[in-house]
């Protein structure tokens, strides 16, 4: 079941049982599963206060035009920065459209020409008026090669033109070359920056917006100390619905320990991603239990084992699949990880229909992994211990971020179980810098990642496309002909049933070729304070627009 | 003198250059990626990752041969500029100016109080090397050094969280009081502080034992001098030199920051710059945190000469004609 549904069913059923009591879900067993109970959505909204979150690492930047890194995306999208329209985040787990700066649009006939009507009365925080102009500032902004905008511009590689309309600046007319189901979502969710700053802003990277964000949303950035703080402040300008809260200032507290410790002081409204030993046990134990709400929420995002299929060992599928059978997923989640993930073995967010929820995680197996390894042709023909074939030894190396702590069990579990199957795994740690640029060119055996997104709706085609094996994200060259052929026909495919139809089969081909040890969808371990109202996990982080603070 | 003193600044000059030449050459060939700061995203092209690191290095100038972008970095050093940040695109200057006087705040009270705790500890063990208080005092300070820093600092605030005491950042909010500083700071110092003990005692110690060996104290106790007197008006002065080595030693250690203490208490000093910037490959930081601190090694050294001079008639900054 959904999970923004959930509280809106426990207030029904608290409805029909006793007409006369105030709603409310059975005490316990919120907490236990980690929602927020009705009773956080009920109240008149007050105006004022200022909500203190908890910030787990500094981001590099407050410029979404050239830093990637998604807590930017967290702290900026729909609150500081808008876009032309926006994930509405009461719509999990499809999270369609709804008008931002644009109050509606047209999209032609043959998917290649979209219309949109912007708003009218729109300012930007420091006082000047929002246009079309903006809009196509913007995208020449990431267009400009000297920007380090990269990773935006590939979106709109297959942009032909973006102009506003003759005379009217408030109708934005972009055209594409061939249509891509992802274009209209990628152009009417990119976030807007006022061209008037934008002319003088240069490469981006010197210019004040790098850290000081101008945007037209219900919060303005008011400042940022370094390794401390980062605060904004309510726009009273807004054009919509203007924000409850004075002030939202996220504290950086990096060290895990620290932050419990302060949160137990009771230094904070929101607490952003906790541990999950913190979350499952000392929350609790630390008697926060009358104070503060559990969340847990699910993001799209998960953990994958990927195999190089460059090396000799990881070529064939069976290889492949008798890694599945190694690994004991349940076992893992139970003890390395509380219980807390939700096993996947799908590419896409597990809550959409993305993903065929049929296809089970492959047991653990031994017997079945080595009878795989045999009729792949490793045997231990030379009776060493170690299986080989064609006179090389199955002695491979998994490469692994020194900074996991899942991965620094996993990994010595992971070489004790293939060691009793008679294969040899090194475990080699690097600091991340490294290990980006190893993974980059292909220099590893195997190794460990996690994807995560902001959208829900992604395209595959950067991991899983052949074509992707040389300077893409398919860092396991992963090449098959239908695979490809199942990409290719749903990026043209606009329909979200068909298209979602397609990513299925997709997922059954991956199921079978097994080119990553699909792990776990990591859920977000947030605490969030009693008297904190309105507030609502989502894909797209919390939104801070409808929060309010309740009077102590 | 003065013309003395402005030839030992110029001979510092090569040998700093020669710092930041080696430094850039270890920094330009360590492994890794720029694009790491970017998080997971870095590996996340949108189709084009690759491509994305070849043009991201291109951007940043890590494509320049090395002894081009060392010219460069050094031309910019001769204006007074110490490039920018790749992290977030200030002058590197700035992100100096904010993380040092943190730093400085810790170090330089850590220091003082490291001292006037460890030098009475040193005085009173080398005066009767072996005896009951010797043996306790050392039991102490050796206890303490060897308690690892992380642990203390996480002990001490689990420790001070129930009890009103701040246990993180510098300020409290919308607090601007002296006190509310002085209250922030007893934690991290604390922790700077302990460990140092040891190190500045045991050193004081050791020379006082040698000095007490001497004949001139001998002779001071012949001629009926009280023990204080012997210990603290003969032979304290004489090992007081060893701290002077110790102290110009310790001077560039104090500015390098803490990582640990600077990350748990949340002051973003130098120690924690410098190590995001390791973990970043932010060359351009990196750069200019060991310039600085190398400046510092060497001033430390010539700071430590002149106390020398001062504390001893025997050594000057003349030296001997050969």
């Amino acid at each position: 079941m959904s999970h923004s549904f959930r509280p809106a069913l426990a207030l029904l059923l608290a409805a029909c049982s006793s007409s006369h009591l105030p709603p409310r879900a059975p005490v316990g067993a919120d907490w236990q599963a980690g929602r927020l109970p009705a009773s956080v959505y009920e109240g008149e909204p007050r105006s004022g206060g200022t909500i203190v979150v908890r910030l787990d690492q500094e981001p590099p930047s407050l410029d979404k035009l050239t830093d990637s890194a998604l807590a930017i995306d967290w702290l900026l999208e729909r609150k500081v920065l808008e876009s032309m329209a926006e994930l509405d985040t009461s719509k999990h787990p499809d999270y369609s459209l709804k008008p931002a700066l644009a109050t509606d649009w047209t999209v032609s006939p043959d998917q290649l020409t979209y219309t949109f009507h912007l708003r009218r009365g729109v300012r930007w925080h420091d006082g000047a008026p929002f246009s079309g102009k903006d809009v196509v500032a913007t995208l020449r902004k990431i267009r400009d090669p000297s920007v380090r905008a990269m990773h935006l511009r590939n979106n709109f590689e297959d942009l032909a033109d973006i102009a506003t309309a003759p005379g009217d600046d408030f109708t934005v007319v972009a055209r594409y070359r061939k249509p891509y189901f992802l274009a209209f979502r990628a152009l009417a969710t990119l976030s807007i920056y006022p061209a008037h700053l934008l002319e003088t802003a240069g490469d981006m990277l010197h210019s004040p917006m790098h850290r000081a964000p101008v945007g037209t949303g219900p919060f303005r950035f008011e400042e940022w100390k370094s390794g401390d703080r980062i605060s904004f402040a309510r726009n009273e300008q807004y054009w919509g619905k203007k924000a409850h809260l004075d002030r939202v200032v996220y504290r950086i507290v990096p060290d895990p320990a620290v932050g419990f410790q302060l949160l137990k002081k009771g230094e904070f409204d929101v607490y952003l991603q906790l541990q999950p030993q913190q979350w499952a046990r000392d929350l609790e134990a630390a008697g926060l239990k009358a104070s503060l709400h559990r969340v847990k929420f699910f993001n799209p995002n998960y953990n994958w084992i990927g195999w190089n299929e460059e090396r000799p060992y990881f070529s064939d599928p069976r290889v492949r699949q008798a890694m599945n059978y190694v690994i004991d997923t349940e076992g893992i989640r139970n003890s390395f990880l509380l219980g807390l993930d939700r096993p996947t073995t799908c590419h896409f967010y597990l809550d959409s229909s993305a993903c065929d929820r049929s296809l089970a995680p492959r047991p653990y197996d031994p017997a079945r992994a080595a009878k795989l390894l045999n009729e792949a042709g490793w045997r231990d023909h030379d009776g060493d211990g170690v299986r080989d074939k064609e006179g090389v030894p199955f002695r491979f190396t998994f490469l692994m971020n020194a900074d996991s702590v899942f991965l620094a069990k996993l990994a010595p579990y992971l070489q004790q179980e293939l060691r009793k199957l008679g294969v040899e795994m090194e475990i080699r740690k690097v600091d991340w810098a490294l290990f980006v640029q190893l993974v980059g060119e292909h220099r590893f055996d195997a190794m460990s990642l996690r994807w995560g997104n902001s959208d829900v709706v992604q395209d595959p085609y950067e991991i899983w496309h052949s074509s992707q094996a040389k300077d893409g994200s398919n860092f396991v060259s992963f090449k098959n002909a239908q695979a490809d052929a199942l990409i290719e026909e749903a990026r043209a495919t606009l329909d979200d049933a068909r298209r979602n139809e397609l990513y299925r089969k997709l997922g059954r081909l991956l199921y079978e070729e097994a080119p990553y040890t699909f792990l776990y969808n990591r859920p977000s371990l947030d605490a969030v304070r009693i008297g904190v109202r309105g507030i609502r996990p989502s894909v797209a982080w919390y939104d801070m627009q409808d929060v309010w603070l309740a009077r102590q | 003198m003065t013309l003395k003193l402005a030839r030992r600044f110029a001979g510092m000059v090569p040998i700093l250059l020669g710092i930041t030449l080696v430094a850039f050459a270890v920094v330009r060939a360590a492994p890794g990626d720029a694009l790491a700061l970017q998080g997971e995203a870095a590996l996340r092209g949108g189709g084009a990752t690759v491509a994305q690191m070849r043009e991201y290095r291109r951007l940043m100038g890590l494509d320049d041969p090395f002894l081009l972008g060392y010219a460069r970095w050094l031309g910019q050093l001769i204006r007074g500029d110490l490039g920018h940040s790749f992290r977030d695109g200030r002058p590197v200057l700035v992100l100096l100016s904010e993380a040092l006087p943190v730093t400085l705040l810790l170090a330089l009270p850590s220091l003082f109080l490291g001292y006037l705790l460890a030098v009475p500890i040193g005085i009173v063990s080398g005066a009767r090397p072996g005896g009951f208080l010797d043996r306790t005092l050392s039991r102490i300070v050796f206890l303490l050094y060897s308690l690892p820093i992380q642990w203390v600092a996480l002990m001490l605030v689990v420790a001070a969280a129930g009890r009103g005491l701040p246990i993180y950042g510098l300020r409290s909010e919308g607090n601007r009081s002296l006190g509310d500083l002085l209250l922030h700071l007893v934690l991290p110092i604390a922790c700077l502080t302990y460990g140092s003990l040891a190190v500045v005692s045991r050193y004081l110690r050791s020379s006082m034992v040698e000095a007490m060996g001497q004949d001139y104290v001998r002779t001071a106790r012949a001629k009926g001098l009280s023990e204080s007197a012997v210990v603290l008006k003969h032979a304290l002065p004489n090992s007081l030199l060893s701290l002077i080595t110790l102290f110009g030693l310790t001077l560039p250690a104090l500015t390098s920051g803490a990582v640990i203490v600077e990350r748990i208490f949340g002051l973003p000093g130098m120690g924690k710059l410098t190590f995001d910037a390791v973990l970043g490959r932010d060359v351009p930081v990196l750069m200019g945190a060991i310039t600085l601190a190398g400046a510092l090694t060497l001033i430390g050294i010539l700071v430590s000469d002149l106390l020398y001079a001062a504390a001893d008639p025997r050594i000057s900054l003349r030296g001997r004609r050969p």
